[in-house]
């Protein structure tokens, strides 16, 4: 088996829910295996997080493809929304307890890492939310450490934001004010797409997450910042499966993935461009079928057979 | 004849049928030259780009040209082919100016290798040359596609000519990408941060005559060695034609190519290159020099050479073998430490070290660093290189208690090293971590009971752990080894047989997860760093202690945020 290339391990970015929730900029990669990103208005670059809080809502689904689950953790700011989907049969089970557990009103706090996954609602709006890979139940120390993290991370990219401000828009004259490379290139396609941010919102967040790790929970008012107004409702939304798929399931991708790739093989394998068409052709985006395939392949049920090149593993 | 004249007016629409006939005519006539020989020839007269010259003779010329052609493989290439669609990794990109019929052109030639995403054991390398000024998408270490390349054959030698028309797509960013050449003259630190050709004033800090001995056996090739200094720092240079400058004399070097032996940036000068004497008497002396150009452990970059530093030596021993040749050598080595890091350093003949004296400060000049490991060392080759210090220049380091530290991203983005510490979340937990099967013969870890390599195999029995360690800018795999994962987890590879066959493999990993993931966690150990990215293997690994007040007030101070 050839040597797989792929893009380096992403960072997983501390961000807090409300930077989250509020971007709607999605920037999918230009290269075959870019992954793809989510841009929040202070210019960060999510495509995996480390985020934390505590498990508010706790949901399973029966779809035709399968089980899902849907949660969302409460921190400071407001609620991010994770999902795990039933072709992530590994964390089934830790998911069934933390549902028995939620149901009993078992207070619980989790940290959890996971991908940025961002999807069209019906009124063209895009709806960000989080594809769990790995988690863990906290004790309030962890959760404070994960807080001053989080606030630590956030207002470096204040900071960075305030002082691009004043810039010149362009690369070079982020360059000579020094403005780090992780942010630079996400902080000019920000600021084109997003207009005027204030980031005094990010910086109330800010404020009540250390004041918190301090152990002073009443030394912010609780409604100095609203949280979750404006927030869609992963709920409904996911109930109207108003995805751009036509509400097609991971597993119904992955069949379309496995078939074609295996029915027009002449040998070689099946090139990548040839497979994102075909899936557009079912009208599953990029966006889609792009971590299907990749899960495909960590599932070794297709891998690369050369650069850029898929064959099926039952493939002769 | 009409044929060829025919083709090029093809070239060349503007010329005279009749003045291109006549052309092939003078040189049959007046020099014996074949139409067919002097197709070259006459396309450069009716100004046909220098580009095409080649493809437009050679598609004259022979009727058994390909086009079009998509290939995996250099030897997949025949002499004639042209419209070449190739994936190779690019080794080395040369620029330089040549006069093209009385024009400066800005040409480049340089090795490029195919199989790119293959065994790098099972490449083939051959010489490009880039007519089309594709610097930008050809650095060094880069993997690219090139389309519409076409093969040149020069006695008997097959190379590649990147045209105008080119397509040069990147597949894999690779290093800094070349940079053209310029008569103004840069700082050594910024000139040993490029790849190309570079023009610097510096004053030779040292030089010696070395006798190189060619790869093809034809002979042997003087040359001199040496580094050059500046205020900002210090380069190696090789010189391939004649150097007469002593130690201590200034010197404009321009037109002179750095490239990189291993990670080592090195001044190339050839005889194209000009140098002269400099006159500036606010320059840097030599004495000054002399302490700014030594480095520490910590800026040891595989490849370099003649390279000066100040260290304590802290163990020191000698070990016996045979070398390939069957005769018996020995081979001496210990530990160095300086502020900045830790490396091993070896040697290839008997230094006056009395092991009863350790720890003792040296200063070693000349030496040469090599990767061992993964991580750059220190070799000595001749005893004058090593002098013993009479005067501390530091409080003696305690080795056990020695660890520099640094942020993950600044590890992440810099060379590799031994001897640091690092801090980090801990944001996933490897499912193979725990007990594992390695092959007898090449270690690798067996899947199934069969290697990758060497088929099925007994394996034997290893223990490691496998880590995610991540600061949320970036993140590096942190490995323990059997010894410090015994440590982490406080009980022996035999005990944790036990368990692993009592509870099973995932039981194991979901403890392991449970109680590592998302811990925030110091590591000490080395660091290796390469296109794959950053490997952490750890000699220590605990929980960071650090009290969430502290952490916050820390946050708080730096961005200036009161509570």
């Amino acid at each position: 088996m050839s040597e797989r290339q792929r893009s380096r391990r992403q960072p997983a970015l501390r961000m807090f829910a409300r930077e989250y929730y509020e971007a709607n900029l999605v920037e999918q990669g230009s290269g075959e295996y870019d992954p793809s990103f989510v841009i929040t208005k202070l210019g960060a670059r999510v495509n995996r997080m480390c985020v934390a809080g505590l498990l508010e809502r706790m949901e399973r689904r029966e779809t035709e493809s399968g089980t899902m689950y849907h949660g969302s953790l409460r921190d400071p700011t407001g609620l991010h929304m994770f999902s795990v989907g039933s072709f992530q049969p590994e964390l089934h089970a830790d998911m069934e307890e933390l549902l028995s557990r939620h149901e009993e009103n078992e207070p619980l706090l989790l940290l959890a890492v996971g991908k940025a996954n961002a999807q069209m609602t019906d009124d063209g709006g895009v709806f960000t939310r989080i594809r769990l890979e790995e988690f863990n139940i906290i004790d309030g120390e962890a959760y404070a450490n994960w807080l001053v993290d989080a606030a630590d991370a956030t207002l470096r990219r204040i900071d960075t934001f305030q002082r691009s401000r004043d810039l010149q828009q362009d690369a070079d004259a982020y360059r000579t004010a020094d403005i780090p490379s992780d942010l630079a290139d996400s902080l000019l396609l920000a600021g084109a797409h997003y207009g005027e941010t204030d980031p005094d919102v990010y910086m109330m967040g800010v404020l009540r997450a250390l004041d918190s790790a301090e152990g002073n929970i009443s030394a912010f008012p609780d409604d100095a910042a609203d949280d979750s107004s404006g927030l869609p409702d992963e709920f409904t939304v996911d109930a109207d499966s108003g995805e751009a798929s036509g509400g097609k399931s991971e597993e119904d991708i992955s069949k379309i993935i496995e078939e074609h790739t295996l029915s027009i093989d002449s040998g070689d394998g099946v090139a990548y461009d040839d497979l994102i068409g075909h899936c557009a052709t079912h009208n599953i985006s990029r966006g889609e079928a792009e971590p299907v395939l990749d899960r495909l392949v960590d599932d070794a049920r297709l891998y690369e057979h050369t650069f850029g090149r898929f064959k099926h593993i039952e493939a002769k | 004849m009409d044929e060829l004249v025919e083709k090029v007016l093809e070239h060349a629409p503007d010329a005279d049928a009749e003045e291109v006939k006549k052309e092939f005519e003078r040189y049959r006539d007046e020099f014996l030259i074949p139409p067919k020989d002097a197709m070259r020839s006459v396309l450069r007269k009716f100004e046909v780009a220098e580009e095409d010259v080649e493809t437009a003779a050679r598609s004259a010329l022979s009727s058994g040209a390909r086009a079009g052609r998509k290939v995996d493989r250099f030897e997949e290439l025949d002499a004639k082919d042209m419209n070449v669609t190739i994936e190779v990794s690019v080794v080395t990109y040369t620029p330089r100016v040549q006069m093209v019929r009385g024009e400066e052109r800005q040409i480049a030639f340089g090795w490029i290798e195919d199989n790119p995403w293959g065994d790098s054991a099972d490449r083939i390398r051959w010489d490009f040359k880039d007519w089309g000024n594709h610097a930008e998408n050809l650095a060094p270490g880069s993997v690219v596609r090139l389309e519409g390349t076409s093969v040149n054959e020069w006695q008997g030698k097959r190379s590649l000519n990147i045209n105008q028309s080119s397509r040069v797509v990147v597949l894999r960013e690779g290093g800094p990408s070349v940079s053209i050449a310029t008569s103004d003259p840069i700082s050594i630190s910024d000139a040993g941060s490029k790849e190309g050709f570079v023009t610097i004033v510096g004053r030779v800090i040292s030089r010696r005559d070395e006798v190189i001995s060619k790869k093809d056996g034809s002979g042997d090739l003087p040359v001199v060695k040496g580094r050059l200094a500046d205020e900002t720092g210090s380069l190696g240079f090789i010189c391939w034609s004649e150097f007469e400058h002593e130690p201590g004399t200034l010197l404009r070097i321009e037109g002179a190519s750095v490239r990189r032996f291993r990670d080592n940036p090195e001044l190339n000068i050839s005889d194209r290159t000009k140098i002269e004497v400099f006159h500036d008497n606010n320059f840097a002396s030599a004495e000054q020099l002399a302490t700014t150009s030594m480095l520490s452990i910590g800026d040891l970059l595989d490849g370099a050479r003649d390279v000066s530093l100040i260290a304590q030596l802290n163990s020191w021993s000698s070990r016996e073998f045979t070398n390939a040749d069957g005769e018996q050598r020995t081979v001496w080595g210990g530990d160095l430490l300086d502020p900045s890091g830790r490396c091993r350093v070896s040697a290839w003949c008997e230094l006056p070290i009395d092991a009863a004296n350790l720890p003792m400060f040296v200063r070693l000049d000349g030496v040469r660093v090599r990767s061992w490991q993964g991580t750059p060392d220190i070799t000595v080759d001749e005893p004058e290189q090593v002098i013993q210090l009479k005067e501390a220049p530091w409080e003696t380091i305690d080795a056990e208690q020695h660890w520099v530290e640094y942020t993950l991203h600044d590890l992440t983005s810099s060379g590799s090293k031994r001897g640091i510490e690092t801090s980090g979340t801990i944001v996933a937990v490897r499912g193979d971590c725990g007990i594992i099967q390695r092959c007898p013969e090449c270690r690798r870890v067996l899947r199934d009971g069969a290697c990758a390599e060497h088929g099925d195999m007994p394996g034997e029995r290893d223990l490691r752990l496998r880590f995610v360690l991540d600061d949320g800018i970036s993140c590096a795999s942190l490995l323990l080894n059997r010894e410090s994962s015994e440590a982490l987890l406080g009980k022996s590879m035999d005990e944790v047989v036990e368990v692993f066959d009592r509870d099973g493999a995932e039981t194991f990993v979901n403890q392991m997860r449970e109680q590592w993931f998302g811990r925030s966690v110091v590591m000490r150990g080395r660091a290796i760093v390469d296109e794959q990215g950053a490997m952490l293997m750890a000699d220590q690994l605990e929980l960071d202690n650090t009290p969430v007040e502290k952490r916050s007030e820390k946050v708080r101070e730096q961005w200036g945020v009161v509570a």
